[in-house]
Parts: structure tokens; sequence; C-alpha cells
């Protein structure tokens, strides 16, 4: 009977993992632009969704939650792997790995350049705000998922706003 | 670039890296994952290291007491060697447990400061294990000669006076090193003494988690 329940609730986790996986693909975007980093981020965020998936709480949104363990595994990860490199890999290096994925209008392409720059210089909790801004999440849910108050993610964002306009 | 058009170019960033992804659903599947999941991390490979570092102390020290010494400071070099193994498979032990207890689903600067706490305590360990060496060397090299019946101390006791004197010495050096180097107004000195005296974990993680202060302080626009 047990062994049903645990199939089903692997099922149940299956299917919403696949409906949600834009939000590890969107955190992958925003924290690794190599190719290998990428597959190895993908599967470290799944690895520890699984862990917790026992955990989870169904009261609680599921976005909320993928989202709070995804950046949590991407900010771990950059954290180790600039300290394992200690060499940073140029940014011209790790854009020319997705730059075949680029859009071929050259317009297009010099915005999608400067906003990957812009993304590429940020501290990694910038990072996880300017993802949760860039997809429009509430917010009250973007001050959950970081854990600070909704004022300061408020005052984050219109300081961001300031140097999107100047920088980008 | 406007808010507007920024999102637009966000957009078509994600659907170009989408198509030129190799990342599939397929990579989601949990037989997938736990088929890649092996590999330990670095901090959890570092505290491995540490238990087998403790374990090859206490081996040392169980050598010793199968010659059964009689000479007191023999038998002192032996406790000092076996309990250092002690304090490495302990904190060793300690920090592994608090890695498995962080809870990745909880509020992202909330787990990033557990983390960053848990590195600071290795860190610590890690600076308490590196400079006890200025003096450990005199009990372990008393072992190594009571393992063959040689009684150090009795053989030639200005050896280890020597050894305290330079210890002592020693320590009062690296810390004025250090008190120089924050005084100092050269960043690039500053900075390399740090990670030499503290080690690179524990100041990683010191700045990670005044990072994270700042991050969470409120600050008027």
């Amino acid at each position: 009977m047990s062994r049903i329940v645990a199939d089903r609730n692997q099922a149940d986790f299956e299917a919403l993992l696949q409906s949600h996986r834009p939000i590890i693909f969107k955190t992958i975007n925003t924290y690794c632009w190599r190719l290998e980093d990428r597959e190895d981020l993908a599967q470290e965020i799944a690895a520890q969704l699984w862990r917790a998936w026992p955990k989870y709480d169904p009261s609680r949104p599921f976005a909320t939650w993928m989202y709070r363990i995804a950046l949590n595994v991407a900010i771990s990860f950059v954290r180790r792997e600039v300290q394992n490199r200690r060499v940073f890999t140029p940014l011209e290096e790790e854009l020319h790995d997705t730059s075949s994925a680029l859009p071929s209008n050259a317009d297009a392409e010099e915005r999608v350049q400067r906003l990957h720059r812009f993304i590429a210089a940020e501290p990694p909790f910038e990072r996880a705000l300017l993802l949760l801004y860039l997809e429009d999440t509430p917010q009250k849910e973007i001050a959950e998922i970081l854990g600070i108050t909704p004022s300061n993610v408020s005052t984050k964002i219109s300081r961001l706003k300031r140097r999107i306009r100047a920088e980008i | 670039m406007e808010l507007n058009e920024l999102k637009a170019t966000w957009q078509r960033m994600e659907e170009a890296l989408e198509r030129g992804n190799r990342l599939s659903a397929e990579m989601l599947h949990r037989q997938r994952v736990e088929a890649t999941q092996k590999t330990l991390k670095p901090l959890e490979r570092g505290q491995i290291f540490q238990i087998l570092f403790g374990v090859f102390f206490i081996v040392l020290a169980a050598l010793l007491w199968a010659t059964k010494p009689t000479a007191l400071s023999v038998i002192l070099s032996g406790v000092s060697i076996q309990a250092y193994g002690i304090g490495c498979i302990v904190t060793a032990g300690l920090v592994f447990s608090s890695l498995r207890r962080i809870d990745y689903a909880g509020p992202v600067v909330s787990t990033q400061t557990g983390l960053a706490e848990v590195r600071k305590t290795y860190g610590i360990s890690v600076l308490i294990a590196g400079l006890s060496w200025w003096f450990l060397w005199i009990p372990l090299l008393m072992l190594l000669l009571g393992l063959v019946h040689i009684d150090l101390y009795a053989h030639a006791p200005s050896v280890i006076w020597i050894g305290v004197v330079t210890g002592i010495a020693g320590l009062f050096g690296t810390y004025w090193i250090y008190r120089y180097s924050v005084k100092s107004k050269n960043a690039q000195l500053r900075r390399s003494v740090e990670r030499a005296a503290f080690g690179r974990s524990l100041t990683t993680a010191l700045e990670q988690i005044d990072e994270i202060r700042n991050f969470e302080k409120e600050t008027p626009i």
C-alpha cells in the first residue's frame, strides 16, 4: 500500500516538475553560460528538488518552493565553481558557447549581448532579484523567495530599474 | 534600454537559449538524476579527507599504545596526538551533519547564511588545526621515536624546549604579520595575508556573510 502511495507521489512530483521546468532553465540561464556548467547545474537542482520533495508542504505554492531550491543551488554552484577555478572564464568565451543560439537580427543580438553582460556582472543575490523581476514575479512572492522584506524588495527593484536604464 | 524593451530582450534571450539548449526534460527524471549524483561536493570531500587524517593520527597513537610506553613524556605525546585525531574527526562530523541539515527549500538569504556559517565553522576548525602545528610536530616526533622505544625528552630535552620557544615565536610572528597587514594601506597585501593566515574557506565564508548582510540591509533609495 505504502509503495503505491510512494509511486503515486513520485508520479505527481514528476508531473509538477515537468510543468514547472522553465523555472529551472531560467535559473540556469541567469547563472551559467558554459554548456557543461549548465548541464551540471540542471542535475544539481533536479537532485535537490527530488531530495526536498518528501518535505514539501502542498499548502504552499509549488513555484515559490521550486524557485527557492533552484536559486539556492545555483548561488552555491556559482560560488563553488568560481572558488574552484579561481580564474574567471572570460565573458566572451562564455557568450561564444551560446552565441549560435542568439537571434540573427543585429540590433536584437546587440541588446541580448548587453543584457547578458549586465546579468553576468551582477553579484549572485542581485541576479536572483533580476531574474524574478524579469519574470514579473509579484514583489510579495519575491520577498518570500529571497527572505527579505517586501519594502526592501521594492527599494532594490527601484534601484535596479535605475541602473538598467543607465547601464544597458 | 527601457524596461519594456528589456523584458522583450529577456524573452528573446530565453527563447534563443531554449532552442540551443542541450538541457532537456529527460535530465529531470529521478533515475537520471540519481545516476549522476554520485560525486561529493568539495566541502564534503574536505570532511572525508579530515576524517581520514584524524584516523591516521589515532592509528599512530594506537601503535604507540601497543608498545606499552612507560615514560610519562611519551605517554603525553600519544595522548596529544590521539586527542588531535579525535578532534579532526569530531569537527568533520559536526560540519558534515550541519551541511546535511541545510534546508535548500528555505528563503534564499537564510539558506545561504546557513551555508556560509557552516563554511565559517569549517574555516575556524582548519585555522585551529593549522596553527596547532606550530607545536604539534613536537609530540608527533616524540611519538614516532617512542615507537622505536626512544624517549626524546630523556635524550634531548633541548629539542623540545627549542621547539616550544619556536612555536610561541611562530604564533606571535603570525599574529604580528596579521596585525601589520590589517593596518597596512596595501589592500593586496592585506588580502594575501588574510588568505594565508585564515585560509581560503574562512575568508570566503566571511566575505559571503558580509555580502548577505549587505543584501539584507534596508537602505533608502
